[in-house]
């Protein structure tokens, strides 16, 4: 999301906040940029709202879409994210990739080099952290299995019957390659 | 007395060329596994299994002493912590936790503090590069073993973002009385922070530093290769060490008297006091550990320093002693006795 836009337009930087009442009849307060508080009628005289209640405004509609924002495996949000400043699990980079980038590049480098995007140029992985990836997840697989059997349900361990073969599908073809 | 140098870890008793100055060297690597949530969602039941699964596979590889919760109480925690073996927050961590430490105390793997593994290597004097080779050993062995959390883009995936990409820290820990000396410190602490570095004293909290030791690392951890990494902070560190060469021997050549005094009365201290706190010994050591470097003092090294600025701390003085019920007089009473020991006679005659 863009730092600040105008919420009619969307183009512009807003640099005011201007009340309306919307469909259901309630006040609404919306931050605008110049061109369309111009358009509104709305000048001079709402002009006088300080910056802060217009940022007041904004973080509370960033707020709602970072909440909204939510890693699946670990139930982090992105708001969360920003609260603790830590992730919640190898998948969370995957859900907030978009909004990690410009956020990492703010965070790791000084302000001279702030041009190019920046990624990991450093050590890799190798072969061996994968398969060690699918045992793991193979041993895992097969205690559900077992605690399912022993719970009599069947349909469960049926499916993970399924994703255990798949796993070990996985494993001979990484073993043979 | 002569004191074993066994009762300090083993980098520091490593004494090289640029001693004078660093004191050691250190790289850690932050690494989490795959297959488990990170510490901010893992539940304590999920955090034994990592115990679990890491200990079988580094039980394979190397010979390391392994320490649990069970082993871990606060004077112990506090034991490694001032032998540099265990981080601050492994120490306040409430995780279920254990840590791996070889058996010369170079090398320890930290689980779960803040990532699933914090590996570190530690070295006497300047010693990067030996600790960047060893630590990529270690870290190539466990990653065959255990399914490191790794993406494409953002490199090791760390539970903070300040770690992301290659996840290594790269620091050194400086003597440099000569720039605070010569009231040059806050312009090295502005310039290093200025070109993305961090610094920080190591004893005593913000500004308030204790014993003129610092720390440098690096604050970058993405974007660049490790060896970039490692190069950047050499060379700035090899400024540091430059710049406070050129500050003692300032201070000798236009203050040799205040300094020779300065010097001498903390060996008097050390020598006579009944009654030290650990931060005083340490200020004090501080100042011998100067007067040997200008060669004012001759006949104390600086393994003998260093090994005194690690027991007369309060929880390896404790375990020095054998003793972990000291009130805190006692502590103080015994902490005098032991560097008197220790010092006594070792100061040289001077010119009349
Ligand atoms: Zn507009
Ligand atoms: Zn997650």
């Amino acid at each position: 999301m863009e730092e600040n836009l105008c919420q009619i337009c969307h183009k512009n930087v807003a640099v005011m906040v201007i009340t309306e009442i919307d469909e259901k009849g309630n006040k609404v307060e919306i931050a605008v940029c110049e061109e369309c508080a111009k358009k509104k009628g709305v000048l001079e005289s709402d002009k006088t709202l300080n910056l802060n209640e217009i940022f007041k405004i904004m973080l509370k509609a960033r707020e709602k879409e970072d909440k909204e924002l939510k890693c699946a495996r670990c139930l982090l949000s992105f708001y969360e994210f920003k609260k603790y400043g830590k992730f919640g699990c190898p998948d969370c980079f995957k859900v907030f990739e978009e909004r990690l980038i410009p956020f990492i590049k703010r965070l790791q480098t000084t302000i001279r080099e702030r041009e190019d995007e920046i990624f990991h140029k450093g050590k890799k992985v190798t072969a061996g952290t994968k398969r060690s990836l699918l045992f793991s997840e193979i041993k895992k697989l097969k205690i559900e299995l077992k605690k399912a059997i022993e719970e009599e349900n069947y349909e469960q361990a049926a499916k993970i019957r399924d994703r255990l073969r798949e796993k070990e599908k996985e494993l001979k073809k990484d073993e043979i390659e | 007395m002569k004191l074993s140098k066994n009762l300090v870890p083993g980098f520091l008793r490593e004494i090289s060329e640029d001693s004078d100055v660093c004191i050691s060297s250190r790289i850690r690597f932050a690494r989490n596994l795959e297959n488990h949530l990170f510490l901010l969602k893992a539940s304590l039941k999920e955090q034994e299994e990592i115990i679990e699964e890491v200990k079988e596979v580094i039980t394979q590889l190397n010979h390391f002493q392994f320490y649990s919760d069970d082993k871990l109480n606060e004077i112990f925690l506090n034991y490694l912590l001032e032998r540099y073996l265990v981080s601050p927050d492994f120490v306040l961590s409430k995780n279920k936790k254990g840590v791996f430490i070889d058996s010369e105390e170079k090398i320890s793997i930290m689980i779960n503090e803040e990532d699933h593994l914090r590996l570190q290597v530690l070295g006497g004097g300047f010693s990067l590069d030996e600790v960047f080779v060893k630590i990529n050993e270690v870290d190539d062995k466990l990653e065959k073993e255990l399914p490191y959390a790794f993406s494409e883009k953002f490199g090791f995936l760390t539970a903070c973002p300040t770690n992301l990409g290659t996840g290594m820290r790269v620091s050194v820990m400086l003597h440099l009385p000569g720039l605070i000396l010569t009231n040059e410190m806050e312009k090295v602490i502005k310039t290093t922070q200025n070109i993305g570095f961090l610094i920080r004293g190591i004893y005593g909290e913000g500004t308030k530093t204790i014993g003129s030791y610092f720390q440098i690392a690096n604050q970058f951890t993405i974007g660049m290769k490790e060896e970039e990494i490692l190069a950047n902070t050499k060379n700035l560190i090899r400024e540091v060490i430059n710049y406070e060469r050129k500050a003692r021997d300032y201070l000798l050549k236009n203050l040799k008297n205040e300094i020779e005094d300065r010097i001498w009365r903390a060996y008097g201290i050390l020598t006579h006091a009944k009654l030290l706190t650990s931060e005083e010994a340490i200020n004090l050591l501080s100042t011998l550990r100067l007067g040997i470097c200008l060669k004012i003092i001759k006949k104390i090294s600086l393994l003998t320093i260093n090994i005194l600025t690690i027991l007369v701390k309060r929880a390896n003085l404790m375990y020095y002693l054998k003793n972990e019920n000291l009130t805190e007089e006692e502590r103080d009473y015994k902490r005098a006795a032991l560097i008197r020991k220790v010092l006594k006679g070792k100061g040289e005659e001077e010119d009349i």
